[in-house]
Order: C-alpha cells, then structure tokens, then sequence
C-alpha cells in the first residue's frame, strides 16, 4: 500500500511539472503576441501618420467627391490654398509664386503639402454630426492646415531673391522650435500656368529641401567640430597659411590666394582659410570627418512634411586630394539648404538641433484642433561646449572676417559665408547663420546659384533679418 | 445616407467583435463556477456571425456591390453552412468546446468576406474549400476511429512526413517564387496543393508519438534529426516561413515531452547561427531582412510589400475605410499573405486588434484542453497544434506590420487558399476530439464511482463485506469529492 502511494505521488508530480511546461508555452507565446498588439497601437499612435501621407501610398491621390478638402493657412490665418466648387484655388501674383513649391498640388508627379496632406486635407472632423447633417446638405468638410508660416515674410523673401537675379533657395526658422518661418525656391511659377512638363523640370524643383548643392566653406563649420573633437589644443594650435599648401603635388589655394599668416582655427573660420583646413584634413583624416557629418544628417533621413533630399557624404576611401577638398567643402559632399539651416541653428540653439517643421496644427470644420505639432529635437550632437566655441568664431566671421559687410551691432548677425565652386566659371555663393547671436531668434539660410561669392547673398541676409526684427 | 450607414457599420462591428470577446468571457467564467447567471453565452457568441453577415448583406447592398457578397444568395448560403456545421458538430462533437469552435467559425467567415469583397471569383472559392473543411472536420471522428492506435505509428508517420515535403522536386509547381507547391490529377483536373502544408499534421503526430513514453537519446535524436531535415528541405524550397513553423514546433514539443532545456536552448543557439549564415549567404534572404529593418530605404524593391501592407493599414486608422470603401487590392498579395492589412484597412485597427484577441482566446481553449488530456499523447498533440497556429499567427501579422522581417505564411482560417484552411480546420477538429474524448472518459469515470459506491452501501447495509468496506473506505471519500 505503501509503495504504491508513493509512486502515485510520484506519477502525480511528474503530470503537474508536465502541465507546467504547457502553461509556461502558452504564456511565452502570449507574451509575443500582446508585445504584437502593443506595437501596433504603437503605429497607430506614433508611426502611421508620418508614414500614410507620402506620395508612395497610392491612397494619397484618391480624391473623395463628397468631402470638401479643408483649406491652408498661414501663421496669420491668411489662406493659402482653399476649395470652390470643388477645384483648388490658391493664392494670386507674387504670393501664390512664393507658396509653390512648399503648397505643391496633388497629381501624379504631384509634390508639396498638397500632397504629402492630401488625406489629412481630406479627413472628415467631427464625422457622425457631419454626416447626420449632409444628409440634407449632401457635402462634408475636411481638416483644414495651419502653417508656421509668415506670408509676408514669404513673400518679402521671394521678392528679395527675384531681385537678385538669381536661381536659388531662402529658408529662415526658429532654432529654439523649429518652427520654418519662410521657405522659398527660386525660379517658381504662377498656379495658372502650372502645368509640368519636362522642359519646366528646373522651376518645380523646390531648391531649399530637394537641391543637392556643394556646401562649400558653409561646410568648415562641420570640419572645426571634427578638429575641436581631435585636436585637443586647438585653441593654441598654430598654422602658418602661405596661400597655398602643397602635400605630395595636391595643391589647394586660400582666396586669391591671399596668405593668411599665422593662424589658428579661429582665424581660419573668420577668414575662411582653405589651406588650414585642408592641412588639418589630412593629418586627421576622413573618418573622423565622415562621423561629424553622419551625425549632422548626412547620409540619413531627413524627417520633413514634404519631400527633402538626403544629404551625402562620401562613403569610400579617398585620396589626398579629395579629403583636403572634403574638409573644405567641395569633393563630393552634397547637402540641402534645409539641413544647413539645421545644423546652423543647432549651433545658435546650444547644440540643440530641433526638428523643422511647417504644420503647426490642424482643425477641422468646426475650428477645433485636431493635431498640433509639437516641437521635438532631432539630437544634440553638437556638445554645449563646441557650439559656445563656434559660436564665438562665427560671430568674428561678421564682425571681422569674410562677412564683415554686414556687421550691424543692432541685428547682431553671426554665421558662415561660402562660396562654392561648381565649375571653373560657375561658383554657388551661402550664407548661413543666426540672429541675434546672444539669444537666436532666427535661423537663415541664404543660396545663390552662379553667383561669383557671397556679397549678394549677405545683402540678402541683411534685409530679411532687419524685416524679422520689424514683425 | 450610404455614407451615414457605412460610419453606423464600423462601429457596429467593433461592437459585435466585442460582445464576441464578451461573452467568451462569460462563458469562461461560468465554466470555472465564478458566475452563476444562466446565460447561454455560446449561443449567443454563435448568433453575432448571423447578425454580423446581415449587417455585411446590408452595406454591401447600399453601396451597390451586389455581384459578391451584396447578393442575398452568397450571404444567405455562407450563414447556412456556419448553422448547420455549428448544429452538427454539437451532435457528432458532444462535449466539444463550443468557444472554439464559435471562434473558428467566426475568422472562417470573416475570411470568406473580406476575400469575396478583394475578388468575387476567390471569395466563392474560399466558401467551398471552407465547406469542404468543415465536411471533413464532421468526419474527423469516424477517420480517426477506423485508425487503429494513432499514438505508435511513429515511423509510418516518418515515410508519408518525407514523402509529402519532397512532393514538390517531383511535381512541381511553382507559385510566387516559392517551390513548395505540388499538384495531383483526378478526373483530368489538375488540383494545385501544398503538401508541406498536410505534413504539418503528421509531423505533429510523428513528434508526440516519440515523445509520448519515458524518453531514450535515440527518440529524441530521431525526432532532431528528422526536424533538421525537414527544416532545410523546405528552405531549399524557399518556404522560410513554414520552415521556421516547423522548428518551433519541434522545440516546443521537445520542451514539453521531455523537459530537455538544454536541447531546446542548444537548438536555438544553432538556429539562430543557421539563420545568420542564411542571411549573408542567401541573397532572397538578406532581401527581406534588409527591407524590414527599413522598408522606405528601398520602396520600389524589397520594401515594397511591407511598406503597401503599412500604407492599406494605417491610411484610415482606428475606425477603418469602411466596409468595400477602402483600395486593400493595391497590396500585392492581399488576398492571402496580406489578408490582415486589408482587414485593418477596412474595418479598422480596434477591430485588427481586438482580431489578435480572438486568435490568443483560440490558443486558450487549446492550452486548456492539453491541460486536460490523461494521455500524453494527446496533451503533445494539442499543444503541437496550437503552438503550430500560435507561432505562424504571430509571424504573418509581425511581418505585415513591419515588425518582424516578412515570411510568406497564411493568417489561419483567414487567408485565402485550400491547404491551409482546410488543414487547419481539421486540425482544430482533431483538438476537439481529444477534447470529446476527454469529456467522454470523465463521464465514465463519474459513472463508475457512482456504481461502486451503489454496490458497496447495498451490500453493507447487508451486512457483508465488513473488511473490503474498509478497504474501499479512501477510494469512495475521494470520488465523492470530484
Ligand atoms: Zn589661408
């Protein structure tokens, strides 16, 4: 009797350990499906919405003939873009010309919000009380866009680069938000004769997010990061510039060859010195580089409400002559006005590079907000510390270096001037940087295409900030 | 008005997946004697399909889709066919678990829907194979009565296992790039199948009957390497995703027939080495990888599938388009791997979510019916069967949400296609015979006590038996405590 109890005790633990294994499969799996069912309300809470609106989704281009597509406003609540009678209408004249390429519209090769929103345009605030209510009235209201936008900035800036003559890109943003304040691409066109065929191809292009430009001296601003990072006494670190630098038959000149004497990275920022940059270069190297850049945005997503190009940099190893070009500017870096105002504002913001971005919030029909944008930082690669050094030095550029022509103790400028050499004949000029440098309101960033050097840009520069400063 | 029905439609549908969860809860709790209400859940749970196709009849009418599953006659058969299986299988099933069953039904008619919503001439297809795997589920208990001792037929299942996964390289038909269909003639018709599909059962069969007795290195060094086999066989044939079902399904079985964790660990340390070298060996591998981790980077190629599958589920968001308002045929595919987003897409996330909710109630009534399995048989049979359904439901809709890297498996009893459905639906009927059995046996055992107990008051109130009165004295105590 005895025996057989305890075998049965035995046979009785053996089952309840088998049952165990059972019920520890069934909750692993659980686990992995609850971890399922979290990311997706994940993606619906964080991802979708980034993701549903861009052109690739098909669904994009799908009109529905019962909504009326909400309207876009700028930051005074004038509207940009608005349905009548079931046909977008956008703005007239020079406005409506400065909008183009930021608005877009919807078709097949379509771009801007218009598009990248068309479905947000199209959502049906507040449904059932609409849809109750349609019955009689047969048509419903979508959402409607407020933009960060200042028209009037918009338009002063446009104006300012029609006047120069030039093709080219303004962009000018809050550091410390993000927020884009004005945003236009030089040449446009007028909304009633926009009609896309090949030969226009270069007045679609919106030049601030999709030109991909040689960033030039712009472009050294990345390079001191790289050599503050590995240059542990660079402050005192001393370089004689003769206006020229040799090394194994590889020459690169300074301006006009103008020799810069003996000079640190602080000089070499305010005077734009190529020759030190490009002696710099090759004892640290193009890895080091390469790292700075990637954490600039370079060679990654750009997260933009409209298309925006990816900012490159070289992947492969390079020769000599090509990392002392790298470190200047020219080889085959490529960058978007758009991320340059970034990174520049980032340096304005303390190393805190926000996010852009042009929606500031949706409502529906009935003026509730739906959505707003909140400002978020994209990162903080650049440290506190680098950017109050080159913060210093950028501010030299205006009052002493090679932007000196707008040195203004009321606007307080500081920034980077560039001018980058496409060909022998064609030369890019930029202008990038911040005002007031003690507490950065705005960022700006400044093209020109084949525009000899920066003096045009800077006159452009001065303007725009002195009509900020008026709003 | 349409537009006004359509919007009432989407929450009236979350609504009916709802009360479904509802009142499987419900029943739950009334089975485990926590509630005592005398509501007959089941049944209701059965009429909310009915009330879920009238109200699918209903939209699809207004908004003018009458060829398809708008026509009375298709609505009106689909329902017949869920009553009378559900009449049915409460007789040839008795003690059956009718959640299960209910649930089973449920995803089957949802299927059946939304395939006939992407394309008529499929959704008609997917009703008959849904019939003929419901036919043969009401057969199941007869078939398996004819087989004598399905428990040692361990090697016979190893011959007809082999036989049916290298079908394929001697029939071939190859379909999407995959080369794990076959095909076999009768009366002149050519019947495309995937026999890797069939052998998911007998390999279940195959591992529980080894695993079912006290353990030797030679059963479990049978069963690994058979598994192996099995697993590079159909990663030859590209069939990553049911070669991944396959392991799972040994190191779940290996877990729980023999409490080998160091096996089961080693296993998995292996695969996962295995599933390196694959990706940096095997191009259409790597593909995949690469365009899960970041389907934008490349959404013209590799990331296309998965980046449509996103845009069909996120574009109308928690409520969904609306039943036949949204675009679901622009994901390639849709009609069976992609069968999920197009379900997101139209009825919305909640009720995609609510969805996963119902497969995790499936996999708990068969954990609870393991649970109560005497045989260990059995017990590995049904936990192989829902860890199978369990593990490739957690891949399909982890790979068309972008979550884990894409393999090319059915959503069980959604997705379109004959093999699959029908096997899965046979093998639920399989879980619910066990299941019956149970019920059978424990009702015989209550009959039994109650006999003995009868006989032994009967005979000392006579006076006999004084000793053996005492003897049974235990036995008795206990039963009377069941
Ligand atoms: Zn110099």
């Amino acid at each position: 009797m005895e025996i057989e109890s305890k075998e049965e005790k035995m046979k009785k633990g053996m089952e309840g350990k088998f049952k165990n294994k059972i019920r520890f499969i069934f909750i692993i799996n659980l686990i992995f499906m609850l971890f399922i069912i979290i990311s997706i309300i994940k993606f619906y809470r964080e991802d979708s919405f980034g993701l549903v609106n861009k052109t690739l989704n098909p669904r994009v281009f799908i009109e529905d003939e019962n909504v009326i597509k909400g309207s876009i406003y700028d930051s005074n609540g004038m509207e940009v873009a608005k349905t009548v009678d079931g046909r977008r209408v956008y703005k007239k004249g020079i406005m409506g010309e400065s909008f183009f390429h930021l608005i877009g519209y919807v078709k097949e090769e379509g771009f801007g919000l218009e598009s990248n929103y068309s479905l947000a345009l199209q959502k049906v605030g507040g449904e059932l009380n609409q849809r109750i209510n349609a019955i009689e009235e047969k048509k419903v209201y979508g959402n409607n866009l407020h933009l960060t936008i200042d028209g009037n900035m918009q338009k002063k800036a446009y104006e300012q680069i029609v006047q120069s003559g030039k093709n080219g890109s303004i962009i000018m943003l809050e550091p410390s938000t993000g927020k884009v304040i004005a945003m236009v691409s030089n040449p446009s066109i007028n909304y009633d004769n926009a009609k896309y065929n090949k030969s226009d191809e270069k007045k679609f292009l919106n030049r601030s997010t999709s030109g991909l430009y040689a960033p030039g001296s712009v472009f050294k601003v990345v390079s001191s990061i790289t050599i503050m990072e590995n240059r542990k006494d660079y402050e005192s670190e001393k370089y004689e510039c003769t206006g020229h630098i040799n090394i194994d038959g590889n020459i690169i000149k300074c301006y006009n060859e103008v020799a810069h004497g003996e000079i640190t990275l602080e000089d070499a920022i305010e005077q734009s010195c190529n020759t030190y940059f490009a002696y710099m270069g090759n004892e640290i190297g193009i890895d080091k580089l390469r790292e700075t850049a990637e954490k600039l945005n370079f060679n990654g997503e750009f997260d933009f409400e409209i298309e925006v190009s990816k900012s490159k940099f070289t992947k492969e190893e390079v020769g000599t002559s090509e990392l002392m070009q790298t470190y200047i500017g020219q080889g085959k870096t490529l960058t978007t006005p758009l991320n340059m105002v970034t990174i520049l504002g980032g340096v304005g913001n303390g190393g805190i590079m926000m996010k852009p971005y042009v929606v500031d919030y949706i409502s529906d029909y009935r003026g509730k907000v739906v959505n707003r944008t909140k400002p978020s930082m994209i990162n903080k690669n650049i440290t506190l510390e680098q950017s109050t050094k080159l913060n210093d030095m950028l501010i030299k550029v205006v009052e002493s270096g090679t932007g000196k022509s707008i040195k203004n103790n009321e606007l307080k400028i500081a920034g980077k001037t560039g001018s980058a050499e496409i060909t022998e004949e064609v030369t890019h000029g930029w202008f990038v940087g911040y005002a007031p440098y003690d507490m950065p309101k705005i960022a700006i960033a400044v093209l020109l295409e084949d525009s000899e050097n920066s003096k045009a840009t800077l006159k452009i520069v001065e303007k725009l900030i002195e009509e900020y400063e008026k709003l | 008005m349409l537009k006004l029905a359509i919007l009432i439609s989407k929450y009236l549908y979350i609504g009916y997946i709802s009360l479904f969860l509802i009142f499987s809860w419900g029943y739950v709790l009334e089975e485990r004697g926590l509630s005592n209400s005398r509501v007959r859940y089941s049944m209701h749970q059965f009429n909310l399909i009915l009330v879920f196709n009238i109200t699918t009849y209903i939209i699809m009418y207004l908004s003018g889709m009458r060829s398809g599953i708008g026509s009375l006659g298709f609505i009106v058969t689909l329902s017949i066919i869920m009553v009378i299986f559900k009449l049915l299988s409460k007789k040839i099933f008795e003690g059956s678990c009718p959640i299960l069953w209910n649930s089973i039904l449920f995803l089957i008619n949802l299927g059946v829907i939304i395939i006939c919503r992407i394309d008529y001439v499929l959704g008609l297809k997917q009703l008959m194979f849904a019939m003929l795997g419901l036919i043969v589920a009401l057969m199941m208990p007869m078939i398996l009565k004819v087989v004598p001792k399905i428990e040692i037929l361990g090697l016979i299942y190893l011959v007809v296992m082999l036989g049916l996964v290298l079908l394929p390289f001697f029939y071939k038909e190859s379909q999407g790039g995959s080369l794990n269909w076959s095909y076999i003639t009768i009366f002149n018709r050519r019947i495309t199948f995937q026999p890797s599909e069939l052998a998911k059962i007998v390999y279940i069969f195959f591992l529980s009957s080894l695993f079912r007795k006290q353990n030797s290195k030679f059963k479990i060094g049978l069963a690994t390497i058979t598994s192996a086999t099995l697993v590079i066989i159909l990663v030859i044939q590209k069939d990553l995703g049911t070669a991944l079902i396959y392991f799972m399904t040994y190191i779940t079985l290996l877990y729980v027939g023999t409490g080998n964790i160091t096996l089961s660990g080693l296993a998995i340390v292996l695969a996962s080495i295995g599933s390196f070298v694959a990706y940096k060996g095997f191009p259409h591998v790597a593909v995949r990888i690469d365009s899960w981790k970041n389907p934008l980077s490349d959404p013209f190629g590799g990331g296309y599938q998965v980046l449509q599958s996103l845009f069909s589920m996120g574009t109308y968001g928690y409520l969904g388009s609306g039943l036949g308002q949204g675009y679901p045929e622009i994901v390639p595919v849709v009609e069976s791997d992609f069968i999920y987003s197009a379900i997101g897409e139209e009825f919305g996330g909640i009720f995609a979510i609510l969805l996963i909710v119902i497969y995790i109630l499936i996999f708990y009534r068969i954990a609870n019916i393991a649970l109560r399995s005497n045989k260990k048989f059995n017990s590995l049979v049904v936990v192989g069967i829902g860890s199978l359904l369990y593990v490739q439901t957690i891949l399909i809709i982890g790979g068309v949400m972008g979550i884990l890297p894409l393999t090319g498996v059915t959503l069980p009893l959604i997705s379109a296609g004959g093999s699959s459905l029908i096997i899965t639906i046979i093998m639920i009927s399989i879980v619910q015979w066990i299941q019956r059995n149970n019920m059978i046996e424990k009702k015989l055992e209550i009959e039994e006590a109650k006999k003995h107990r009868e006989y032994i008051i009967e005979h000392r109130n006579r006076g006999l038996f004084e000793k053996d009165i005492k003897a049974y004295k235990d036995v008795v105590s206990e039963e009377s405590e069941e």
